[in-house]
């Protein structure tokens, strides 16, 4: 990868060009987060084991400056979801995303976080974490081979070397908002989403031949 | 004597350790890293250096095509819906067209296909 | 010594033994016998105390709507050996219940929470019946089959809409929520307060006895998960903790409930295959081949010689490749941050380019077919793979052992912690390590051999402590015999022949009846329970799983040491989440 610290679009005269270097404070700045980018130790399943390899030392990441993997979502930089999310799990995934702490990333790895996957049919499979989560980098696969997640880390390397400090989403005037946590009802719902269900759960009864079961027929 | 099987544990480790630099000084053995023949480092650089990929490797769906002669792509695929049948995610659409004379291939053609991460 | 003229008589002698409560199955294509629910308890005393059936294997169930009932079946072996039983219970559909045998063999804790969970069926006399793999409060149960998931499509794949007009759209957008959700009728999301695990909480607090005249300390009740650094997955421990002493213990599975039963139910048969990669991911080529017994049990077809010699180098390697993982975060859990776990990786590494060239990917591997294997191998492969098991693998496994066993550190952090008994783990039902490390020597490959596993000569490899340190000695000796096996497999394997039986066809037609297979697993005994009605799909697909059968007695393991001890015996019992929870 070539280094483009040193090219601000200045010209420095032939002799001194060895001593002397011209950045930006972006520049500088998005090259130091971009090649220390620390991934949070979050594997779900399959995926994770491909995580692990290679973070082991045949495929070995560190080389790209993701050298720890912390547990504690204090001190990541990176959330890397590696496996299918459920139901169940939700709340607490996106309870770890709220405690990340800025800047902060997300790329979902693998089919099953990307949109939920070969389980997408089932009644305890969440479809994709991007309804509740914003995802930087998706790479797909079943489970994706290390040499595919290198390549999803580079695009996410490149992606944050490209950003400016006066536009960021962190360093504006709002404060940051949390994501809401869901709630495990009779099934899994969105604190924003209510007035859509409860609109949708009281409509008049079709009569159309409903199932014996506890809860009404699917769609 | 007590802590003589940590010092033998630590032995292995310095072991690997001078392996790294020792089994390493000459070009073939950089060639050998991460085959079964490897001693010292094992590390292959991605994506600057590769792992050798067999054939059989099915991670990508992709069609095969033959160049013609005035350079198009000429698709095999005759959309018999197989692949869409038997995929036990039910994950790829098909719909068909017919081509006009072809000599002693099939007449339909594949229209479109698109298969999804997705849904 | 063989069962088999003994095993049809058992039938016998219960029927004569209870009559009019024990009648034979008449059903074709089916064995065993059905047990009237009022007499359940004394025929499984009977069986565990006089007839030898001391194992419990699997409890699970089957929705037959059509005749509107439930059955309950059970499956029974002995730990000297030799084929085992299996009896059914009918219990109707409306408010069916029947009575728990967990007082009996309390291994079947968890299985008949499942059920409840699954299909309704209460089980009188259970201390503790909550729901295991889903939440407190989802409404219904998901396994009968009148209960639809929200984004259901149609009763079996493959799905008209595919092919051959199939423009491609979102399966949310047929949902009206525009999600993979479902609400009752007249359900107000604002007024919803949910239980915060308040009955789980309960049921520890109902556990812990207080001493009479004992000082009154405060006991902490501490969340060890979902996410937390030993990579085992999502799996969640509540402990109550006085101190540092675990008081009890509780795991909560669910977490990676991925519905593979239900989604079994509506795939064909040769769909069904990739999907049983997913279940002990570490290593997949051993639940391909049980899945791959159980249908050609009904199928009634053999693979011929190639193919079985190719299936058992197969499944052997991958024992080597899971063991060696699992010896790497044995150490990693214990503190040793990754060194070890790095030198067992590399040798999985290996292993997996050898999965790679055979069968195309590295880890989901979906090798396997009904009569036979997908693929012969070529003769780099072969060399390969018998440079690996002739000469790299020992070497590097002493030098593991050499590395480890040895170290004053692991030797005091592993010795006496989460001891098991012989009595205990055989009536808690474990099965694989950690059955062998207290002092049960039993091996299906021995007791009940499958496939050709009678020709080779190995031994099963036990030790007699039943703590931590001898599950992994155990683990390590199973390496060693694994290469063993591998040794006489490639002096004996035929060069050339047919790699399956029959012509090669996607659809396959299965006569009506049910199976169930088992293979000794890298965790224990992988079982598979299929019954089939003579469709394209399977009526009822259940995996006996090994690793959720196993956590039954970690509370057991654990109560009394120390919160740390309790990290490491997760780690020697060697859990998989995608077994756990499917």
């Amino acid at each position: 990868m070539e280094n483009e610290i040193n090219k601000p679009g200045i010209e420095i005269p032939a002799d001194i060009r060895r001593q002397v270097t011209i950045t930006t404070l972006d520049r500088i700045y998005n090259w130091g987060r971009s090649n220390s980018l620390w991934p949070m130790m979050f594997g779900l399943a399959c995926c994770a084991i491909e995580m692990i390899c290679t973070a082991a030392s045949r495929y070995d990441f560190s080389r790209f400056g993701m050298e720890v993997m912390r547990p504690s979502p204090r001190q990541a930089d990176v959330m890397i979801v590696a496996g299918t999310v459920t139901k169940k799990m939700l709340p607490q995934i996106v309870r770890l995303y709220n405690q990340m702490s800025v800047p902060k990333y997300v790329v979902a790895m693998g089919s099953c976080a990307s949109g939920g996957g070969p389980f997408k049919e089932g009644y305890s499979v969440v479809p994709g974490i991007d309804t509740y989560i914003p995802v930087d980098v998706y790479i797909t696969g079943c489970p994706p081979t290390p040499q595919a997640l290198i390549n999803g880390l580079i695009t996410l390397q490149k992606k944050v070397e490209k950003e400016q400090i006066s536009e960021s989403r962190w360093y504006g005037k709002q404060p940051i908002q949390d994501v809401p946590i869901p709630v495990l009802g009779p099934d899994i719902f969105d604190p924003r989403k209510v007035e859509v269900i409860r609109e949708e759960t009281h409509k008049p009864e079709i009569p159309e031949t409903i199932l014996a079961s506890d809860e009404g027929g699917a769609a | 004597m007590n802590g003589f099987g940590i010092i033998k544990g630590m032995l292995v480790t310095l072991k690997h350790f001078f392996a790294t630099y020792w089994a390493d000084r000459t070009r073939k053995a950089r060639e050998r890293r991460g085959t079964v023949e490897a001693d010292g480092l094992f590390t292959v650089q991605y994506p600057e250096e590769s792992v050798a990929i067999p054939e059989e490797l099915r991670v990508i769906p992709f069609l095969i095509y033959t160049l013609n002669d005035e350079g198009e792509r000429k698709y095999r695929c005759t959309a018999c819906g197989i692949c869409s049948k038997v995929c036990p995610t039910q994950c790829i659409w098909i719909t068909r067209k017919k081509t006009r004379k072809p000599e002693n291939q099939c007449r339909r053609r594949l229209n479109s296909t698109s298969i999804s991460t997705n849904a | 010594m063989t069962d088999l003229s003994r095993t049809p008589t058992i039938y016998e002698d219960l029927i004569t033994r209870f009559p009019e409560k024990v009648t034979p199955e008449t059903r074709s294509g089916y064995s065993g016998v059905i047990v009237d629910p009022s007499a359940l308890l004394d025929v499984v005393s009977f069986l565990r105390d006089q007839a030898g059936f001391d194992y419990l294997s699997s409890i699970t169930a089957v929705d037959d709507f059509p005749e509107n009932q439930f059955e309950v079946i059970f499956h029974l072996f002995k730990t000297t050996g030799g084929r085992g039983i299996e009896f059914k219970v009918f219990t109707g559909r409306e408010s069916p219940s029947i009575p728990s045998v967990v007082a009996l063999y309390p291994g079947a804790d968890f299985q008949e929470r499942e059920v409840f969970d699954m299909f309704g069926i209460t089980f009188d006399g259970h201390y503790d019946l909550r729901r295991l793999l889903l939440w407190e409060g989802f409404a219904g149960h998901p396994l009968r089959k009148d209960w639809k998931e929200p984004l259901y499509e149609e009763d079996i794949k493959p799905f008209k809409s595919r092919w051959p007009e199939g423009q491609g759209y979102r399966k949310e957008l047929t949902n009206p929520y525009g999600d993979n959700v479902n609400y009752p009728r007249e359900f107000d999301p604002e007024g919803f307060e949910s239980d915060n695990d308040e009955r789980l909480y309960q049921s520890l607090v109902s556990e812990v006895h207080e001493a009479a005249g004992k000082m009154q300390t405060d006991h902490l009740i501490v969340n060890l998960g979902p996410q937390h650094p030993s990579t085992h997955g999502v799996f969640r421990m509540v402990a109550m903790l006085e101190g540092e002493t675990v008081l009890a213990l509780k795991p909560v599975l669910g977490y990676m409930h991925r519905n593979h039963e239900k989604i079994g139910e509506r795939n064909t048969y040769l769909q069904n295959m990739p999907y049983t990669d997913r279940l002990d991911y570490l290593a997949s080529m051993s639940n391909n081949f049980s899945y791959a017994l159980a249908i050609e049990k009904l199928m009634g077809i053999q693979p011929p010689e190639r193919a079985e010699y190719l299936r058992v180098m197969m499944a052997e390697l991958t024992r080597i490749a899971s063991h060696t993982m699992s010896i790497g975060f044995l150490l990693n859990d214990l503190g040793a941050f990754f060194t070890p776990a790095l030198y067992a990786l590399e040798e999985r590494e290996l292993i997996l380019d050898v999965f790679e060239s055979v069968a195309g990917s590295r880890m989901m591997c979906n090798y396997f077919r009904f009569g036979g294997v997908v693929r012969d191998i070529t003769e780099n492969d072969f060399a390969m793979i018998k440079e690996l098991v002739l000469n790299r693998l020992p070497r590097k496994i002493d030098e593991l052992d050499r590395y480890l066993t040895d170290n004053e550190i692991v030797r005091t952090r592993c010795e006496n912690v989460g001891v098991l008994t012989a009595e205990e783990a055989i009536a808690y039902s474990a099965a694989g390590p950690i059955l062998r490390a207290s002092g049960v020597p039993y091996d299906i490959r021995r007791a009940d051999p499958y496939s050709i596993y009678d020709r080779f000569d190995f031994d099963v490899c036990y030790r007699m402590h039943g703590d931590v340190f001898d599950r992994y000695l155990v683990r390590l000796d199973e390496i060693r015999q694994s290469l063993k096996i591998l040794k006489q497999v490639i002096q004996q394997i035929p060069s050339e022949g047919p790699i399956v039986t029959g012509k090669v066809q996607y659809t396959t037609k299965v006569p009506p009846g049910e199976a169930y297979s088992r293979v000794e697993g890298q965790r224990g005994e992988l079982g598979f329970y299929v019954v089939s009605d003579g469709k394209p799909n399977p009526k009822r697909y259940h995996v006996r799983a090994p690793s959720m059968i196993n956590l039954t007695s970690l509370a057991k393991m654990c109560v009394g040491g120390k919160v740390a001890d309790a990290v490491t015996i997760l780690g020697a019992v060697d859990i998989v989440l995608g077994e756990v929870d499917r």
